[in-house]
């Protein structure tokens, strides 16, 4: 098969990390190390309906749970590292600045196919899904492993130095640790059938994670997640992905599963009301495993898939959205 | 007639240190602080004291005391009926 005509997700694994760490948990680990910032116990629950998250070993990196994910990812199919003809590494967390992280995870792999990371804040899995679609209907790979490893509850470790800071820090203390693999094989049956982006690049100062190399020598917060401006950048975002649905003659009814970006309980359910979308069409995973970011997606797909909520020929939409702002929607046919 | 207006204002004088002379049934919620942190301990605050779950869009900025007081009473007059 040298030009395929289409691609399918084929697999989808995840590596969720034993240890727990609950919302209370977290809030006296930031209490005892900000002794002099007040921080109401129950207010993770009570602002983002977060109960608790998975946190990796000490000494973990980034690449470690994509690893795992990705190892997982080829025994379910049957296949070595060799037969991976493209590795990208999507994710928020990266072991290192340079080189690319997807290099780390195809040595631990052994994986020796071509690799580079993609990056798009929490839409980074989401664009990864785009671009394999692409190059597989190109014909330039048969099989693209694509891997995340998100290592987010390291960020609740971060000073903070009065109330404002605690604020603009207090999304990610929901941050989850998380391994996700996506195997994406060339098809002769229909998989993905469209990807749309959309984005409003505007608002990029709404949440930022500093690069230590560059900016003001001024001591600034490293990470700032203004709640209200990001949330003011997404709205209009969802209504232009989903035209890809409309696009390819198809109704938010005719969906059969829906897995959103999850960055709160009550986010979760206005995305889905925005979409019209039933909430028992979606797979909730915020309250048991945080804002597990661009993993969250193959999180809830492969928890449909344990619970046999995916059958051969279901009609599914990954929708996401990201700080930037970015909104995606990859629309495919489940046909492993 | 409740007690819940007093238990409110009460909260935002003591825990949020709010002048009392500030505060009236019009006043909204805005001078608690303009920060989201507040606003979710206000609400975490109420359920301690009253056994309420306020929903966020029932404590934004431009909520009124009236406007509270007239939820908290709604949730709390539902709480009454469905107590074993």
């Amino acid at each position: 098969m040298t030009k395929p005509r289409c691609s399918t997700i084929r697999r989808v694994a995840v590596h969720v990390p034993a240890d727990r760490q609950t919302g209370t948990e977290i809030e006296d680990e930031v209490r005892s190390r900000n002794p002099g910032v007040r921080l109401m116990p129950g207010i993770l629950r009570q602002m983002y309906g977060f109960e608790e998250r998975r946190v990796a070993p000490p000494g973990s990196w980034p690449s470690d749970l994509a690893v795992a994910a990705g190892r997982r990812a080829l025994d379910q199919a049957g296949l070595g590292p060799d037969a991976v003809d493209l590795l990208i590494y999507a994710s928020v967390s990266e072991d290192v600045e340079e080189p690319a992280t997807a290099h780390v995870v195809a040595y631990k792999l052994g994986v020796t196919a071509p690799v580079f990371d993609v990056q798009n804040a929490c839409n980074g899995v989401l664009n990864a899904l785009e671009i394999a679609d692409a190059l597989i209907r190109a014909g330039r790979y048969t099989r693209v492993l694509v891997t995340t490893g998100e290592l987010g509850s390291r960020l609740s470790a971060l000073p903070v130095r009065d109330r404002g800071e605690l604020a603009l820090l207090l999304p990610a203390l929901t941050l989850g640790d998380l391994g996700a693999a996506l195997l994406v094989e060339a098809s002769d049956r229909p998989g993905i059938r469209a990807a749309v982006f959309c984005a409003n690049s505007s608002s990029w100062p709404a949440a930022t994670v500093a690069n230590p190399y560059f900016g003001p020598s001024a001591p600034a917060p490293a990470v700032r997640f203004d709640s209200a401006a990001l949330a003011a950048s997404f709205p209009g975002l969802e209504a232009r992905a989903f035209e890809a649905l409309h696009a390819a003659g198809r109704k938010p009814e005719d969906l059969d599963l829906v897995c959103v970006h999850q960055p709160s309980v009550a986010f979760t359910r206005t995305i889905l009301d925005s979409l019209d979308v039933p909430e028992d069409k979606a797979v909730p995973v915020f309250t048991a495993y945080g804002n597990v970011a661009t993993a969250g997606l193959p999180l809830q797909l492969a928890q449909a898939a344990r619970r046999g909520r995916l059958r051969p020929g279901d009609l599914v939409a990954l929708f996401g959205l990201a700080s930037g702002a970015s909104g995606g929607l990859v629309l495919l046919e489940w046909s492993p | 007639m409740t007690d819940t207006y007093d238990i409110i204002r009460s909260v935002l004088t003591g825990s949020f240190l709010v002048p009392e002379a500030e505060l009236g049934p019009e006043a909204t919620l805005e001078q608690l602080e303009p920060d989201s942190l507040a606003l979710a301990e206000f609400a975490l605050i109420l359920d301690e004291r009253l056994g309420v779950k306020i929903e966020a869009e029932h404590a934004t900025r431009t909520t009124t005391l009236a406007e509270v007081t007239e939820y908290v009473d709604t949730l709390r007059a539902s709480d009454t009926v469905t107590a074993p």
